[in-house]
């Protein structure tokens, strides 16, 4: 059995009939569920008071698991909610690494030794990343995460998806620091070409405003860390190295990435992100760590063909 | 008072040196120390990704302290390396699309 792209399964939630008159969900017509359908249709279930759903037959089980009200097996991580906005200062940099971890080990259970080979460690690149990504920037009360191994096939399903500010969110708080100054990096002209700026450089770190403040006066640029380097990489990583895709949907942008290309499509209206999901896929195989190393050495403008802004 | 205070990273954060926070914390505790000298221990450090390799860093040039470091895995130590030899991109590029 092929598996479909991150893209088919996130249409599943966007296809979604969203608001039935008795109060339930309706997932029976989707037989095949992974993250990229099941967390925003979880995030819109639990922001809309939705507390019933009607799942397809083939998926009745394994949503039980998915929600815990069953025991799991070795190739599920159930969905976990943690409350981000209860745990400060250290903790929360514990609590985070422990999701890293966990993902990590149930993905890579045999990785005591033979981990490189499996792209352990671009994997944990890019999970951490992401987890950084909504420490320091989504502003999120609330986190989600649920992993699926998919053994026959060889497939690993990673999601991750906040209730933060957004992408977009983020840079339009960014905007009116800019206002005056001859560049403002955080306009954009819909949700989508904001996606586009975050993989492309466009960071919301205070020492990026810094080098830019200063690039606006006619400074030469030092910092090595100004740029937002973890995205770009990330999804490089992805796609270059481990040979996988990613999905990123932001409010009303979303971003598909494989390794034959990139996507940037609005998000229907009805089926808005309130918040960023990351979803990842890529099938375990040979670990290039010279490759691997030479894309998360440099940044390098992620190509908009494809584009349809 | 010992001239030298040694410290497990992976003890005070966790093993897997991920989130970019967490470095930042680790200094703030690394300057509570009267010491003038600190060893950091990396043994049972199994990742370190690159935001918190680039705040390790960052805190490392701030500190008032001298810094040794031991035990740092292979992984640990370029991407460390990493972020201090990046090439420094054209700034005004990116944020010109270019």
């Amino acid at each position: 059995m092929s598996i479909p792209s991150l893209y088919h399964d996130y249409k599943k939630y966007e296809n979604l009939d969203k608001y039935s008159d008795d109060g339930f969900l309706d997932l029976s017509n989707i037989p095949f569920i992974g993250p990229a359908t099941l967390l925003p249709v979880y995030l819109f279930a639990r922001d809309n008071f939705i507390k019933q759903y009607r799942p397809h037959s083939n998926t009745k089980e394994h949503l039980d698991k998915i929600f815990g009200k069953t025991r799991g097996n070795d190739n599920l991580m159930p969905l976990i909610p943690v409350k981000l906005d209860s745990i400060h200062g250290i903790n929360r940099a514990v609590v985070l690494s422990s999701i890293a971890t966990k993902i990590r080990q149930m993905l890579f259970p045999d990785d005591e030794f033979g981990y490189l080979e499996y792209g352990d460690e671009g994997f944990k690149y890019i999970i951490d990343e992401i987890l950084t990504n909504i420490e320091q920037h989504s502003e999120a009360g609330r986190l989600f995460t649920y992993c699926q191994v998919y053994p026959r096939q060889g497939y690993i399903d990673v999601g991750i998806l906040d209730n933060g500010v957004t992408i977009p969110g983020k840079y339009e708080g960014c905007q009116p620091e800019f206002r005056d100054k001859n560049i403002n990096p955080y306009l954009f002209e819909n949700d989508k070409q904001a996606i586009f700026k975050a993989i492309n450089g466009i960071s919301t770190k205070d020492d990026f405003k810094t080098a830019l403040n200063g690039a606006d006066a006619g400074d030469e640029i030092d910092q090595i860390d100004s740029i937002g380097h973890g995205m770009n990489t990330s999804v490089r990583a992805i796609t270059d190295v481990l040979n996988g895709s990613m999905l990123i949907a932001s409010r009303g942008g979303l971003c598909h990435v494989t390794p034959r290309g990139k996507k940037f499509i609005p998000i229907k209206e009805d089926s808005i992100v309130r918040g960023t999901l990351i979803c990842i896929r890529y099938k375990k195989g040979e670990f290039d760590l010279e490759k691997y190393h030479d894309c998360i050495l440099q940044y390098r403008k992620i190509d908009d063909y494809n584009v349809v802004i | 008072m010992m001239a030298k205070k040694e410290i497990y990273i992976s003890d005070v954060i966790h093993p897997n040196l991920g989130i970019k926070s967490g470095a930042k914390l680790f200094f703030d505790q690394v300057k509570t120390f009267p010491q003038k000298e600190i060893l950091i221990n990396f043994k049972g450090s199994e990742f370190m990704s690159r935001s918190f390799a680039q705040e390790y860093v960052k805190q490392k040039k701030l500190i008032n302290k001298k810094i040794i470091e031991i035990n740092k895995p292979d992984n640990i130590d370029f991407m460390i390396e990493a972020v201090q030899k990046s090439p420094a991109p054209n700034l005004l590029n990116i944020v010109n699309g270019i």
